[in-house]
């Protein structure tokens, strides 16, 4: 908040000439900073030097205000004024300042030696002429389908800019893919397919605006904890919140839930299909809104014809593409003919009582229902259908963009959204919406970067798990990774191992010492969060700016910096015109010209530097709660009630797609009788890179582990802390079991965290995708418990 | 910060010895009730298991069944032979409730581990309110958003000497002790005015 109300300056003023408190009571500005007021109101205040920044960790994007002093972090405190989590944060977030300060901290490049053994410290220049030439002669020698670049949902939005303007529009290559890949890609083709626009329309109002909220897959209390909060005291303040978790595991967000529905792995597809049967059947659909609003469409929906991916003996490469045909309500109606309670209880095992119940929910008018999912329903061999579906039931009852009724999707990342989604640093995107397929849309491009038309390769690159394929057999030959660490998190881990000196170059930029450093041929040390400027953009479109606050260590520099340095010194000036001291602003302004006047307008440089974030699109400096919301978003006039305006290919209508349940690509049989999912856990954050080296959360969670339920277990012979081995068809794994602890896995299944590098639950999976998102499915596959 | 370098059996002698030391210092700590010197210790106390001062504590004992609430009262409880379950602060805080998750913020330690060593330092800070005079009351010297019920830390069995309030019956500590606060705060403490219930 740029401006105290006057009431309250008033009576501070107040009390201040009472003179209560008066001796200690100052007023101290921190300058050009976004405004903190401070006043000695605990010893913390005086001594440390504060300002505002999001959380380095997950998709919430919570307001942190970050305590320096003498260069250093020494404290955070969660931000009042932040509109987010209104001054509340989690054990991650409240621990962030030792995350900086790990002793194993990267400080200077390092390159591989000689004969492979080991690294030596390099400088800098001598870094950036090494990468400048590996690129620039596998450029020469093979092509631009043979660099390719993988970055992050981490990276702030100006390392992915500066990443895919050195990729599309300098190296002409599109390979160019994030983590984000394997983390939201389902619910971008998601949103792209039902709205032909990505991102959610709803906000985190709805976390207060709602009656009903449906989590799908979605285990809150650990993943998004101080959302999940939000809804706890909405729930407190009215008795009458309900809590639906669907689920294949009890979670700490289960006991919490007024209602707790446990399916079985991969059926949640016949679940919604359930729920859209009854709505149709029982006269639920809102019919003057889909007679408005809304299209239908259907894809192939043929078993053989999409199959899964690259898992076993399929193709080497997954280019599956899906063929829409027109559809309608009639068709629909018969479409769902099968799935009744009846039968759709027993595909997932959720008794018919239940899935009427669910209907009941979504078909209530008088009560508001937000559905939330995250990895569950993005990590999944048919992602994009599950999300599909998941809008469908939204568009039919009308429940969408108003307050307390949106289909939302959580993200896992800080700039999941801000970066990967928005800037477009997918294999197959530009920026605010816009694909390199699209001949208006790669002129554009060309436009605002001042490039001769044709700069930009029409062919979509490779997706994650196809680009490190393309790796392991060598058709990919330099590589740069960042902020990642894809040695931990990339499914069927086996398949990408690599040795030195194997005729590919591998440069790998982070902040500390990783599983995918190990592999690498040089590593560069990497800025982290307040050491540097930046910008993330949240699960509600919130684009959130901070400033650099203290110094990195040794010779870290910021990833765009990397990169732009590398480009400038492959002849690509032209790019990044930009002083070396002064480039930040520049070029979020460049890049916000994409999104001026499509809907997906961003904020000013100024704005953001001044608030706690902006949700765009922000039109005339004010944000959009409710996308397609006439009264709320400024591209819908104010007769047109909800108009999605961005799906043009739709006549501005959204599309209900007819998505049938397919079953998950591998099942437990006889040889590996369980079903394994993995995940999260609260205290650590994706592969615990992070999160490990600060001491509090470590000894929280020192060491991964497999649940397993107390029937399983007592079958087996093993008791909670007994050392067990779990074997997939790809690799095995050795770890300590946990009974009836945090979760609780069904009889017949496991789950095991992700976090821990030296027990890789991705030695496990494997890299069956979504059809259409090309995301791996880590939440299903089949595997063998026994005691060690 | 060297335990790395130790076996772990001198590391688990380490921690035995620290924990002596640290139950003579509450031993100590308990009998010395003259007010700053035994405030000083009780800050100290206080910061043993928190990353830095505004950061939520670690638990101190093991996971226990039920919840967290049914020790954690509005005034703290007995429960031997843990100990002295200190009062739940947040019972004010907007945001917070009976049904929290705890664990959002509170995790327990099931290690003494680490997996790198770490250099981050906290900053020492002196925790003392100033009095107008001698027998003024003391002004408040920390922030009250989430520790907006008073009686929590300064009243009950488990307030620890120095901060233990010497009228308890008083249950409106605002109308003596002034908050020194950020503009923010003035909401946070209009509302603990208005909302509070909780008795000592």
């Amino acid at each position: 908040m740029p401006q105290q109300p006057p009431d309250k300056r008033d009576r501070r003023t107040f009390f201040a000439e009472l003179g209560v408190a008066a001796s200690a009571v100052t007023l101290a500005s921190c300058g050009a900073k976004p405004e903190l007021e401070q006043i000695a109101g605990d010893p913390l205040d005086a001594s440390l030097d504060w300002s505002k920044a999001p959380c380095r960790y997950c998709g919430t994007g919570c307001g942190v205000e970050v305590g320096v002093k003498e260069g250093k972090v020494h404290a955070v405190r969660g931000d009042q004024q932040s509109p987010v989590n209104k001054g509340l944060l989690c054990v991650k977030g409240y621990h962030l300042p030792a995350m900086l300060y790990g002793k194993d901290r990267l400080k200077y490049p390092m390159k591989r030696k000689p004969d492979g053994h080991g690294f030596e410290q390099i400088t800098w220049q001598e870094a950036i002429d090494l990468i400048a030439e590996k690129f620039q002669t596998t450029l020469d020698e093979h092509g631009p389908d043979a660099v390719a670049m993988y970055g992050s949902g981490q990276w702030t939005i100006f390392d992915g800019y500066a990443a895919l303007k050195w990729v599309k529009a300098g190296m002409k290559s599109n390979n160019l893919d994030p983590n984000a890949r394997l983390c939201m890609a389902s619910a971008v083709m998601g949103f792209v397919t039902s709205f032909q626009s990505d991102e959610p329309m709803g906000c985190y109002d709805d976390f207060e605006a709602g009656d009903d909220f449906v989590l799908w897959g979605n285990n809150m209390a650990e993943m998004h904890p101080v959302l999940f909060s939000r809804i706890l005291e909405h729930k407190r303040q009215d008795p009458g919140v309900r809590i639906i978790d669907l689920a294949t595991r009890w979670t700490p967000t289960s006991q919490y839930a007024d209602m707790y529905v446990q399916f079985k792995p991969g059926t949640d597809l016949a679940i919604a299909n359930g729920i859209l049967h009854l709505l149709i059947e029982n006269g639920h659909v809102d019919e003057a809104f889909v007679e408005e609003n809304v299209v239908f469409r259907r894809g192939i929906e043929d078993l053989e014809e999409i199959g899964y991916g690259c898992f076993d003996d399929q193709a080497k490469r997954y280019t599956f593409k899906d063929k829409p045909v027109d559809s309608s309500l009639d068709e629909m109606r018969e479409f769902l003919k099968d799935y009744t309670p009846e039968r759709v209880s027993e595909i997932s095992g959720v008794p018919a009582t239940t899935i009427h119940r669910l209907a009941e929910v979504y078909a209530n008018r008088n009560r508001g229902t937000v559905s939330l999912w995250c990895m569950g329903v993005n990590q999944h061999t048919r992602g994009t259908w599950m999300n599909n579906l998941i809008n469908n039931l939204h568009l039919l009852t009308g429940k969408i963009s108003r307050p307390g009724n949106n289909p939302f999707s959580l993200t896992g990342q800080p700039s999941a959204c801000g970066t990967a989604r928005e800037v477009g640093t997918l294999s197959n995107r530009l920026p605010a919406d816009m694909v390199v397929m699209n001949p208006e849309h790669r002129k554009k491009a060309e436009e605002i970067w001042s490039l001769p038309e044709g700069t930009i390769n029409p062919k979509p690159g490779y997706h994650a798990v196809d680009m490190f394929r393309a790796l392991s057999d060598g058709d990919i030959r330099a590589m740069w990774i960042q902020v990642t660490n894809p040695w931990v998190s990339l499914p069927n881990l086996t398949r990408f191992e690599r040795t030195p000196n194997d005729g590919r170059f591998i440069v790998v930029s982070d902040i500390y010492p990783t599983p995918t450093t190990a592999v690498a041929d040089l590593i560069l040390p990497s800025a982290a969060w307040v050491e540097r400027e930046g910008m993330f953009g949240n699960s509600e479109r919130r684009t959130h700016h901070w400033d650099k606050l203290i110094e990195p260590p040794g010779e870290a520099k910021e990833d765009a910096w990397q990169i732009m340095q590398v480009a400038k010194r492959m002849g690509m000036e032209h790019l990044f015109p930009w002083p070396d001291d002064d480039w930040h602003k520049p070029m979020f302004e460049e890049y916000r010209r994409f999104g001026l006047g499509t809907g997906k307008d961003l904020a000013s440089y100024e704005q953001l530097k001044e608030t706690r974030g902006m949700r765009w699109p922000v039109v005339d400096g004010k944000e959009t709660k409710y996308r397609y919301a006439a009264g709320d978003d400024p591209y819908v006039k104010k007769s047109e009630g909800v108009h999605f305006y961005k799906a043009k290919g739709y006549g501005e209508k959204a599309a209900v797609w007819l998505r049938p349940y397919h079953p998950p690509a591998e099942v437990p049989d006889d040889e590996y009788p369980f079903w394994l999912s993995t995940g999260r856990v609260l205290e650590h954050w994706h592969t615990g890179s992070m999160t490990r080296r600060v001491k509090q959360l470590h000894q929280a969670v020192p060491e991964a582990y497999v649940e397993l339920s107390r029937v399983d277990a007592d079958s087996l012979g093993i008791v909670s802390g007994d050392q067990v081995r779990v074997s997939s068809r790809r690799g095995q794994l050795e770890l300590k079991a946990k009974v009836d602890e945090r979760g609780q896995p069904p009889v017949g299944s496991a789950f095991i965290p992700f976090f821990d590098e030296s027990r890789l639950a991705n030695v496990l999976t494997l890299d069956a995708m979504d059809c259409i998102s090309k995301e791996p499915d880590y939440k299903k596959c089949a595997v063998r418990v026994e005691k060690v | 910060m060297f335990a790395r370098n130790l076996s772990r059996r001198s590391r688990s002698q380490i921690v035995v010895a620290t924990m002596l030391t640290g139950a003579a210092i509450a031993v100590f700590v308990y009998v010395k009730v003259s007010d700053a010197g035994s405030a000083n210790a009780a800050w100290a106390a206080r910061n043993l298991r928190r990353a830095y001062h505004g950061a939520p504590p670690v638990v101190a004992h093991p996971p226990q069944s039920g919840k967290c609430i049914r020790c954690h009262t509005a005034t703290g409880a007995a429960r031997p032979p843990l100990g002295l379950a200190p009062a739940n602060p947040h019972q004010n805080t907007r945001g917070v409730n009976a049904e929290s998750n705890c664990r959002q913020c509170h995790a327990f330690q099931k290690s003494d581990d680490v997996f790198v060593e770490n250099d981050f330092e906290s900053v020492t800070v002196a925790m003392s309110g100033s009095r107008a005079y001698s027998h003024a009351p003391p002004t408040i010297p920390h922030r009250i958003f989430m520790r907006e019920a008073c009686a929590a830390c300064h009243t009950g069995e488990a307030a620890r000497p120095g901060i233990r309030c010497t009228h308890p019956n008083r249950s409106r500590c605002l109308q003596c002790h002034a908050v020194k606060s950020t503009a923010d705060e003035f909401t946070a403490a209009g509302d603990f005015l208005a909302n509070r219930n909780v008795k000592p």
